[in-house]
């Protein structure tokens, strides 16, 4: 198995998740199974060259340009306007602010 | 000495070496780009928009979106690199940086870890050093957070966040680590500034974030070549809080380790009212961003053609204009510096020394004075100016004898807002210099008649009142007495007596 409990656990904090003892057992043998898995991908030569190494185009004329703010007009598959729809799924806003518990130290971020 | 309440006393040169340590500090920049669009999404780029106008589906980090890299981002950020003497990769990899904080819409920040976009490169300082630049990559910024109500308010407890910085381009430069003292982080700075506007990469307003900087430093013995545990000074967003931040850590890490202790390593905030580092809360936890490719994105793969389209766009760079001033127009190193600040300055001294070529020093020193301060009151820009062959033609007036220096800032301050030229200002303003002798002599006769006491000190052998006399004819003439050819006519009649 190439993934333990303890890595499982490490994981688990980073990502915020709080699992069970049972569950880290089962998780360790699934995610093992996912980490193998794509090791046998490896083993896999296709013969052609990668999809990856083609070049980056750089003549888009247009790339840079922007369009309409997204906020102000309605969402794709409502009506609603976006910053609308965003401010109604967060736990809590003020204004046109989203609200959340105060964080001021840095942990590391780039802010 | 006690080191923690002496903020001055190594002053920019940092760590004294007869303390018998030395600093290294190493600076992680990081450049807002100017471009009109975000990073991954055609969002506006724009600074001062209404909290979260400018935010899409993309930016917000909704499941099922994709991001598409802003081709134009990439250009500039190769031009910059190119600049700063980098090499630009053929081949580099976005990836993914995994943390959690609110500003983070995506838990991730689209960055480059192993594979950054240029390497290598070096800055020269106008003191001589140079300082190396170890990589310069590519990512996307986070939101802002707010910890009061705009405008002012408590907001206890909470904490408001912005996301229309989030995604808008960033390049990250990381210089190595061995700068040597606080001021040559602080030239650092200052000239990357330069680089940034002359390259056109970045507006480089440091009021708006576009340019903010973090900070590590360390002390080891003098000698040793193994570095110290550093600590990290985050968001320093002025030059002067910089080398400020700078000299207090060192002064700090001084004290703790000369009094046996151990330097912690941690990251730390900066104060500007007190001048203080102070440690963020931190918790013992190793930072794991568990990098890995970006799979939305393809690997970015640059033609030779690209990066040398961005090398043929490259301006002459400050330091090598600056050489360029001094050896060109035989000014000073700092003149030259100064001179070569800013594109519009260095365009604008250049033309002016065109209109006028008998006069580049002159020239230079009525541009640093009288030009900068004339902008300053007025608070406008140099491109707002009166036209450099304007300024010329006054200069040539005072070059040629035609005005004294007074006359001239006259001229030229009349000039700045009328269309005659400097010559019909000159003789509007009846400014030109006077060596007729017939005007000269009556107002030295004036002169001596009023001042009887200046006059009995010199006759009595105190020959410095006799300044003072032809200081009474030039105030009389406003400036327009040649004031050798009134030192001379005083003397002579003076001589009669």
């Amino acid at each position: 198995m190439s993934l333990g409990v303890e890595e499982v656990r490490r994981i688990a904090e980073l990502a915020r998740l709080r699992i069970s003892a049972r569950e880290e057992a089962t998780f360790a043998g699934q995610l093992s199974d996912i980490v193998d898995y794509i090791d046998q991908l490896r083993e896999f030569d296709d013969g052609a060259a990668s999809f990856e190494e083609t070049e980056t185009a750089s003549d888009v004329a247009d790339n840079d340009l922007p369009r309409p703010a997204a906020a102000a007009g309605p969402a794709d598959l409502d009506e609603t306007p976006l910053l609308d729809q965003f401010l109604d799924n967060a736990p809590a806003s003020l204004d046109r602010f989203l609200l959340v518990p105060q964080v001021k130290a840095t942990p590391g971020g780039d802010e | 000495m006690s080191v923690a309440q002496s903020t001055t006393g190594t002053g920019a040169v940092g760590v004294p070496v007869d303390t018998g340590w030395e600093t290294v500090i190493g600076l992680e920049v990081h450049v807002q780009l100017r471009t009109r669009t975000k990073m991954f999404c055609r969002c506006e780029n724009r600074f001062g928009a209404e909290p979260n106008e400018l935010v899409c589906p993309v930016c917000l980090g909704y499941p099922g979106t994709l991001p598409a890299t802003n081709q134009h981002a990439i250009d500039l950020a190769i031009r910059l690199a190119l600049a700063l003497g980098c090499e630009v990769r053929r081949r580099s990899v976005f990836a993914r940086k995994n943390y959690f904080y609110p500003d983070l819409p995506k838990g991730y920040q689209i960055s480059q870890y192993d594979e950054p976009l240029a390497e290598g490169g070096s800055v020269p300082l106008p003191s001589g050093n140079t300082v190396r630049i170890h990589r310069l990559h590519l990512e996307e910024d986070a939101g802002k957070l707010l910890h009061e109500v705009p405008g002012g308010g408590p907001l206890p407890g909470r904490s408001l966040v912005d996301f229309n910085r989030c995604g808008v381009p960033l390049v990250e430069i990381v210089t190595e680590p061995e700068i040597g003292s606080p001021a040559d982080a602080q030239a650092y700075l200052q000239v990357l500034h330069q680089v940034l506007l002359y390259t056109g990469a970045s507006d480089g307003n440091m009021e708006e974030g576009s340019l903010r900087c973090d900070a590590n430093l360390s002390l080891r013995p003098v000698g040793e070549t193994a570095l110290g545990t550093k600590t990290e000074v985050k968001n320093l967003n002025s030059f002067r809080h910089v080398a400020k931040a700078l000299e207090y850590e060192g002064e700090r890490q001084l004290h703790v380790l000369t009094s046996g202790g151990r330097v912690e390593q941690e990251t730390r905030s900066f104060e500007p009212s007190t001048g203080v580092t102070r440690s963020l809360r931190s918790k013992e936890e190793a930072h794991d961003y568990r990098y890995f490719p970006e799979p939305d994105l393809p690997t970015v793969v640059l033609s030779r053609e690209r990066i040398e389209r961005q090398a043929n766009q490259l301006p002459e760079l400050p330091w090598t204009k600056s050489a360029r001033f001094r050896d060109a127009y035989g000014l000073r190193l700092e003149e030259a510096a100064l001179l070569s600040g800013s594109v519009a300055l260095a365009t604008y001294y250049e033309r002016a020394v065109a209109a006028h070529q008998k006069g580049k020093r002159t020239i230079a020193n009525w541009v640093m004075t009288e030009l900068l301060r004339e902008l300053k009151e007025r608070s406008i820009d140099v491109n707002e100016a009166i036209a450099p062959e304007r300024l010329a033609a006054v200069v040539a007036l005072v070059d040629s004898g035609e005005l004294s220096t007074t006359a001239a800032k006259e001229v030229l301050a009349a000039a700045w807002d009328s269309s005659e030229t400097p010559d019909q200002i000159a003789d509007r303003l009846g400014l030109r210099q006077v060596r007729d002798d017939t005007q000269l002599e009556a107002w030295a006769d004036e002169a001596i008649a009023a001042n009887e006491k200046a006059v009995a000190e010199y006759l009595g052998g105190r020959r410095q009142a006799l300044g003072y006399l032809v200081g009474q004819i030039m105030k009389a003439s406003r400036g327009s007495a040649e004031p050798r050819a009134a030192q001379e006519i005083l003397r002579r009649k003076l001589a009669d007596r």
